[in-house]
């Protein structure tokens, strides 16, 4: 089980737990084990964050392995000198294929 | 991600070479947006609300359509419907919907053979709007009786019962307050503010877009990223992503703010109507009124010390506005703002606000500077109350490897201290002050980014290099692109050109952004150049009959890489390369990723004013900045993002506000009166670069573009404090509010 360290904003999603222990060996299996086992914190999640393994922020990179022993945070989502928007971090992609193929009245 | 841990000798690394785009620059050769023309083309230009928020009742273009050489006409009908979060967020920006929501919002939009004929079409488009009651101040726009932008914009995170301007809430800290503070020989708990800034980036926004009926086009734009661009123009004119190719411009200043959009699609949707290429180009007022300046910013800061000089305990409530939209860059805000200190007891809670003014954009390291300017504030008045010495004082709580962050995880390899000690070995720091002048320290920090990035190299058959990369070159990086391709190749800086591929010619890249593409896109160099050379050495060990293990590369050539691979002459790129067709094809080299081991960058600057006691102008007197670099690629180009930084924060602290009336409108779109410092107004910037390699890039490289207009706020309000004896809190320190200090003091 590897603990994740929560940002305070989250801890009421998760009956006040500054930590939560998830299984996992991926930073992409941590995220889905924490919706999964804690589903309070799906909002915030979907609505995108950033994670910290071992120091080294991670903004998007699911495959990143993670041992049992890995310092692991959440963070708030990081726009590191970019525009709002783009899913730069975790959560959904809201480049969505519906929003592309929306309807154009008058094209 | 670590490759073989960062390279220590170096042949062309750390060297100045000449900048392989100067002399078009300085001879107007160079292309930028307005430079671009087709046949056929149109021009637009963009009806504009004159009200800070208004229903947009009624919109008739008739007049305008019947004025000869006017070819389209669109408004927000012309666009999709449908869309949802930050697409529906930019689409509204662009074209408003059923509300102007800011002063300068865009309307209508009129292509014609003329941009003279397109403008007095303006003129001719009839817009009946009902005037709403409208906010710009950030603490107002959260009163209860404040206008509300928009019903529902608020996210998950916003508590019960507060505003519908409030849309994101934050909070993060750790250990006990109360025990924190009590700690602590002195606690001071002061308020600040400061005001929207705008990048200043001399070139306006321009593009030459071509779309035809069949969803197929490109885009000519000067941005900071043509996929971004792509992306964000797609999704908002309902294309498919690929049929759209975007190709930048050379590029005049962004600073953050060419990360997004705001006239491209507007381009698009004229040229789909017309039938046409449409150029449209901003003018200043435009880019002042309707593109996306910075936050500005309301704070509260509390912190303790001991008589000692250790931070017992902080906590900071920052509230900030973002325009009409969500998206004020406060989560940033929180998690730096005490990020250069080892602080046991902290807590940072943080508002993103909606305010009556336009969408703000990216600047700069952004969210970082306001809040740096309210703590290195309250830090300095501590060490002032207890007697303490600044850069003392911060080497005594400064962050190093292992300490965890106030925001959470613990720091890697980090070079605060040695800015400090930098900082307080260089002249500047003892020279002796006259009247009237007065001297301020602050330190900063920028975390950096990665981020997508594609790479390609291609060998020449006369053994040149050609490297294509993703990333706009904003600020010299073609330079800094070609000496690690020279290094990794073991060629001349001259044998290799870089170029800029446009969205159909290599995979994804995010902008020039996150101050990252000197570390990306350069990682992404060395990789594709030794996947280069592993195939140059393959070609010779196929041409000696050995083993390709058995084959090294060393400067410009592949050698047998010891005596038992036998005796062989080496064989420079040259001579592999006038073969590759026969022995081969073509050698290459891609390199795709997204790179996790970006380094932070901290920064102290040390600056002395002199204080006009009479008119309350504050001049510059000398300026100094140290800051990480990891590893300097152009140590010319490093010294000028420092240098950059620091006037761009000079510029933020003294003079450059948004200023709007009671009517909601903007009172200063000009440069006349949003006042820019400009060359005159300064000292040459002293640098020093301090280099902690970055364990996370091959050569060591951490990003140098943002640190730099973190301390420059604080470190200037510190000097002036210093100067005339009063704490300034608002920014700007301009002259009038500087002399009603001074008089209030006397």
């Amino acid at each position: 089980m590897v603990q994740v360290h929560l940002w305070s904003g989250l801890r009421p999603l998760v009956d006040g737990q500054e930590v939560v222990e998830v299984e996992g060996k991926t930073v992409g299996q941590l995220l889905d084990n924490l919706v999964k086992d804690h589903p309070g914190l799906k909002p915030a999640i979907d609505k995108g964050v950033s994670i910290s393994v071992d120091g080294q922020i991670i903004p998007k990179s699911r495959g990143v392995k993670v041992k049992d022993s890995s310092e692991v945070f959440l963070l708030q989502r990081l726009f590191a000198g970019y525009a709002l928007g783009r899913p730069s971090a975790w959560g959904p992609v809201r480049w969505s294929v519906q929003s592309s193929r929306a309807r154009c009245p008058n094209a | 991600m670590a490759l073989d841990g960062p390279k220590q000798d170096f042949k062309y690394i750390g060297t100045r070479p000449e900048r392989p785009d100067g002399w078009d620059k300085v001879t107007g050769k160079a292309r930028f947006g307005a430079d671009f023309s087709m046949p056929g083309m149109l021009h637009g230009a963009i009806l504009r609300s004159p009200h800070a928020h208004a229903k947009i009742l009624k919109i008739d273009a008739t007049k305008a359509l019947a004025l000869k050489g006017v070819k389209a006409v669109v408004t927000r009908a012309d666009f999709p419907e449908g869309l949802e979060g930050e697409d529906w967020n930019i689409q509204e920006n662009v074209m408003a919907g059923e509300k102007a929501l800011y002063d300068g919002h865009a309307v209508a939009a009129v292509a014609a053979t003329s941009q003279l004929i397109a403008r007095d079409a303006l003129k001719l488009i009839e817009v009946e709007y009902e005037v709403l009651p409208h906010v710009t101040d950030v603490d107002k726009a959260m009163a209860e009786d404040a206008p509300v932008i928009r019903e529902g914009a608020a996210d998950y995170s916003v508590p019960e019962g507060m505003h519908p301007n409030v849309v994101r809430y934050m909070e993060s800290g750790r250990g006990d307050l109360e025990k924190g503070f009590a700690e602590a020989d002195l606690v001071i708990e002061e308020s600040f503010t400061t005001e929207a800034a705008h990048q200043g980036y001399i070139e306006p926004h321009a593009c030459v877009a071509n779309l035809g009926a069949d969803g197929k086009g490109d885009l000519w734009c000067c941005t900071q990223g043509h996929w971004f661009v792509r992306q964000m123009c797609t999704a908002v004119l309902g294309l498919e992503a690929t049929q759209l190719r975007v190709t930048p411009s050379e590029i005049g200043g962004g600073f953050g703010g060419k990360t997004t959009v705001f006239i491209d699609p507007v381009a698009l949707a004229l040229s789909r109507k017309a039938g046409r290429p449409v150029k449209l180009v901003m003018s200043r007022s435009e880019v002042l009124r309707a593109t996306g300046p910075t936050a500005s910013a309301s704070m509260d800061i509390k912190m303790g010390m001991t008589k000692e000089g250790k931070i017992t305990a902080a906590s900071g409530t920052f509230r900030m506005q973002g325009g009409a939209f969500p998206g004020a860059p406060v989560d940033v805000t929180t998690m730096l703002a005490f990020a250069n200190y080892d602080i046991e007891h902290v807590h940072h809670a943080g508002y993103d606000v909606m305010t009556n003014r336009p969408k703000q954009a990216a600047y700069r390291a952004p969210g970082a500077p306001m809040g740096a300017f309210a703590t290195e504030s309250v830090l300095d008045e501590l060490c002032r109350g207890l007697g303490l010495d600044p850069i003392e004082t911060r080497l005594k709580n400064a962050v190093k490897e292992g300490t965890p962050a106030t925001f959470g995880p613990k720091f890697p390899p980090v070079g605060l201290i040695e800015t400090l000690e930098e900082a307080r070995a260089h002249p500047n720091y003892s020279v002796k002050l006259g009247p009237n002048q007065g001297r301020g320290v602050a330190s900063g920090y920028w975390m950096n980014w990665g981020g997508e990035t594609s790479a390609s190299v291609a060998i020449g058959d006369d053994g040149s290099v050609q490297v294509s990369i993703g990333t706009v070159d904003i600020g010299g990086s073609r330079a800094s692109m070609a000496l690690m391709a020279a290094e990794a190749f073991g060629i001349p800086y001259e044998n290799v050109r870089v170029s800029i591929a446009d969205t159909g010619s290599l995979g994804i890249n995010e902008p020039t952004h996150g101050s990252r593409a000197t570390f990306a896109s350069g990682l992404a160099i060395i990789e594709a150049s030794r996947e280069a050379t592993r195939k140059l050495c393959q070609r010779a060990a196929d041409k000696w009959g050995i083993d390709a293990d058995a084959v090294t590369w060393e400067d410009g050539c592949a050698k047998p890489s010891g005596p038992n691979a036998g005796e062989f002459d080496p064989l420079t790129i040259a001579e592999i390369a006038a073969e590759m067709g026969s022995t081969g094809g073509p050698i290459s080299g891609h390199h795709e990723s997204t790179p996790d081991g970006f380094g932070g960058s901290f920064g102290t600057h040390v600056v002395d004013v002199e204080v006009d006691p009479e008119t309350g102008r504050t001049t510059i007197l000398r300026y100094l900045v140290v800051q990480d670099a990891g590893k300097a690629i152009h140590p010319a180009y490093v010294e000028g993002q420092f240098q950059g930084g620091a006037v761009q924060g000079i510029g933020w602290t003294l003079n450059e506000e948004y200023i709007y009336g009671e009517d909601g409108r903007l009172q200063n779109p000009i440069f006349l009166d949003y006042r820019v410092p400009v060359a005159s107004d300064l000292p040459m910037i002293d640098t020093v670069i301090v280099e902690v390699p970055n364990p996370g890039h091959p050569y060591g490289v951490r990003g140098v573009g943002e640190t730099g207009i973190t301390p420059p706020l604080p470190a200037i309000a510190n000097a002036v404090r210093d100067a005339i004896g009063v704490r300034m809190k608002k920014l700007p320190l301009t002259p009038p509010r500087v002399l009603a200090a001074i008089k209030a003091r006397d």
